[in-house]
């Protein structure tokens, strides 16, 4: 349980199940944890990945909406700073969830 | 037609004293580094002095056997004569009498050669160079080179200390006065002893021979000269030259360090041009200051790794490029009494790569790891490198590089300082206070940047402020626990003074639900008090929720505020300012009105109803 109440209902990770971000470098993935890129600069591109399985039924069930009342998306913001709301937001994407496809791959490239 | 041998001439001692050649082997000092790396060191930093000022010099390293006529022409022309000193002439013997006379071979191009008047009495004009008084001559002259490699030339003793038999032949291509001259000359560096000379007479000689043509006076002899140079350095064989291909080849005769392990004395030099000299080795290095190794073993080329591509000298490699990027990259090193940029100071790291032979062996100079700053003036050659800390995942290593300032005043404290290997920053025998200081504050920056790069910690502020204790920010994590467990840190005095384990206590709210209110959202809290003691107080301070903080002053905002205390029975408390819950305990559901656009958060602490 977090501190922090927000004005809207919001998924726990019960209704989403995110893998770690991994990094895509020369064809291969490393856990961000461990990455270390050589000669990085800022004005290099960075390929990202992750794994996210959804639960529609549950999340549903958490924003007190019928499944049929909406459409959920899954929105990744790429942006600078630290903390939940960055300073600054580079880009956006968006990627629908459905029932047929719990599992989705979020697949990123942060332009340098 | 047969050569005429050359004559040896044995340095006698004059009536006022001479310093003995034992002398001069220990002007070298100590060096802290091996003899490879030393005569490697000095005979690069004599050809990048030496170099024409366009396009950088080329410097060959030659390991070979002499054939059997190159033999012949050493032991019968160059060395026919030998000096009366059994100390000096056996191992010469030894070496001319072996069935595999080794030599290394020292030859630099695009340079300009052993120059000058071959008398070391004779004035030169202040234009005139004296290349060639001043390394087979003098001793510890001061060259004249702006931002030379080299300030004294004690180093050229390490190319006797190689041979075993202290012995180098020189030839050279140069000029005397504009004019192409060609030059050759062999020397000894023997021990002091005593002998009658020519006329009979016992005298004490000073251990330093030479073999040339004689000079008409008994006190010294010339190099050959011209043709007959030319003619006896093919016979040797040494390079072609020509008046285009100018520069010097030092023939090292039987040197110490190429024993039975040839392969070794190559990686040796190999390692030790490219743990020195890298800063003259990598792609973006100016042509005019680009410095061209070649390895001949036995006349097959062994090829010189890109310092780029050879670990841990690709992090120097990066660190370097940092520093010479426009405008230069890094961290200022300065002194401020007085005001001076002392240097610049550049770091890289990166994950540790693979050793390439012959990096990885055994005693190679290459560390396993690296965690050091190469140190250098802005003449790029390293001077040496400050051992640092190591990263603490082993996994990754740094390097960092610091080239001195090329103000003149800087530049010359740092050349004064460095001892005759050119292998250390010794700023405590300067006698100029000026430059004392300049080295001292650069060398113990440096030392502590190579101690703090890898684990950094927090400066002082520049006023001296120690800045905040340990103990207040224990007493913040203490506070931010409090409640929570059995933890440190201070509790606030709990009702009737009391405050120990068994005192009351209040959890930290948490969100469990958000349900919506007759004004809008309303997020619901929950929290616990616990322990024994007297009539209790909650204090409740909703709180906006600010991107990395919290913020109680609102300007433009809506106020979140406490709409309901229910507690465990779900019995509702009035809410008017603190929440009375005087002996109750357990679990308490704080629901907080907020605005619709905001987060918010809750404080809680208690307090005894008398304190109030």
């Amino acid at each position: 349980m977090g501190r922090i109440a927000f004005p809207f209902l919001t998924l726990d990770q019960t209704a989403i199940s995110p893998e770690p971000w991994v990094l895509l470098d020369g064809g291969l993935e490393t856990p961000i944890g461990e990455a270390w890129l050589p000669d990085w600069d800022a004005a290099r591109d960075l390929r990202l990945r992750r794994l996210v399985t959804t639960d529609l039924d549950r999340a549903a069930d958490l924003l007190s909406m019928r499944l049929d009342d909406g459409a959920l998306e899954l929105v990744t913001r790429i942006g600078t700073g630290i903390g939940n709301m960055p300073r600054r937001i580079i880009a956006t994407s968006k990627l629908p969830l459905t029932r047929m496809e719990p599992t989705v791959v979020i697949d990123e490239v942060v332009s340098g | 037609m047969p050569r005429p041998p050359l004559t040896l001439h044995s340095e006698a001692y004059s009536a006022s004293g001479n310093l003995a050649a034992d002398g001069y082997r220990k002007l070298l000092g100590a060096p802290s580094i091996d003899l490879v790396q030393t005569v490697v060191r000095e005979a690069v930093q004599n050809s990048c002095d030496a170099a024409l000022s366009d396009g950088g010099a080329e410097v060959h390293f030659r390991v070979r056997v002499l054939q059997q006529a190159e033999l012949e022409a050493l032991r019968d022309t160059v060395l026919a004569d030998r000096p009366l000193d059994e100390s000096a002439a056996d191992p010469l013997e030894a070496f001319l009498s072996s069935t595999t006379p080794h030599v290394l071979e020292i030859c630099d191009f695009g340079t300009a050669g052993l120059a000058g008047p071959t008398r070391a009495d004779v004035a030169a004009t202040e234009d005139e160079p004296t290349d060639f008084v001043d390394f087979l001559r003098n001793v510890g002259s001061r060259r004249n080179t702006t931002h030379g490699g080299g300030t004294y030339g004690y180093g050229k003793t390490s190319l006797y200390l190689a041979s075993r038999c202290s012995t180098i032949v020189i030839d050279s291509q140069t000029t005397d006065a504009g004019e192409p001259r060609r030059r050759l000359m062999a020397a000894q560096l023997g021990s002091a002893f005593s002998a009658n000379d020519a006329d009979g007479i016992r005298r004490r000689f000073t251990g330093r021979h030479w073999w040339g043509q004689r000079s008409g006076d008994d006190e010294y002899v010339d190099p050959v000269e011209g043709d007959d140079a030319a003619d006896l350095a093919g016979a040797l064989g040494f390079p072609k030259r020509s008046p285009e291909h100018s520069g010097t080849s030092i023939m090292i005769l039987d040197p110490l360090f190429v024993e039975e392990d040839r392969e070794r004395a190559i990686d040796l030099i190999e390692e030790a041009l490219l743990w020195f000299f890298w800063p003259r080795l990598l792609e973006g290095t100016p042509e005019s200051r680009k410095m061209h190794f070649r390895i001949f073993v036995d006349g097959e080329e062994r090829m010189l790794p890109r310092p780029e591509d050879f670990p841990p000298l690709d992090l120097f490699a990066r660190a370097m490029k940092n520093l010479r990027s426009d405008p230069p990259g890094g961290d200022i090193v300065r002194s401020f009494r007085p005001k001076r940029d002392l240097g610049r100071l550049s770091f890289a790291r990166g994950l540790r790569a693979d050793r390439v032979a012959p990096a990885g062996r055994e005693d190679s100079l290459f560390p396993e790891r690296c965690a050091a700053i190469a140190v250098m003036r802005p003449v790029e050659l390293v001077v040496r490198y400050f051992a640092g800390t190591q990263i603490a995942d082993d996994r990754f290593e740094w390097a960092g590089v610091f080239v001195a300032s090329d103000d003149d005043t800087v530049e010359e404290a740092f050349a004064m300082a460095e001892p005759p290997a050119h292998d250390d920053w010794q700023y405590e025998a300067l006698s100029d206070k000026a430059a004392r200081s300049i080295v001292k504050i650069a060398v113990d920056r440096i030392r502590a940047a190579a101690l703090e790069y890898a684990n950094p910690i927090s400066a002082p502020a520049p006023d001296g402020d120690k800045g905040p204790s340990l103990a207040g920010i224990a007493g913040l994590f203490g506070r931010a626990l409090e409640g929570d467990g059995e933890g440190a840190g201070p509790r606030r005095p709990g009702p009737g003074g009391g405050g120990g384990r068994t005192g009351p206590s209040v959890t930290r709210p948490t969100f469990v639900r958000l349900e919506l209110g007759e004004t809008g959202p309303v997020g619901v809290f929950e929290l616990a008090v616990r322990g024994e003691g007297p009539a209790l107080s909650l204090h409740l301070d909703p709180l906006l929720v600010m991107d990395g903080g919290t913020a109680s002053e609102y300007s433009t905002a809506a106020r979140p505020t406490v709409a309901r205390v229910v507690d465990e029975a779900g019995e509702d408390l009035a809410i008017d300012g603190p929440v009375v819950i005087g002996d109750r305990r357990g679990r308490f559901e704080v629901s907080v009105a907020m605005p619709a656009d905001c987060a918010v958060t809750i404080n809680a602490r208690i307090s005894s109803d008398e304190t109030v």
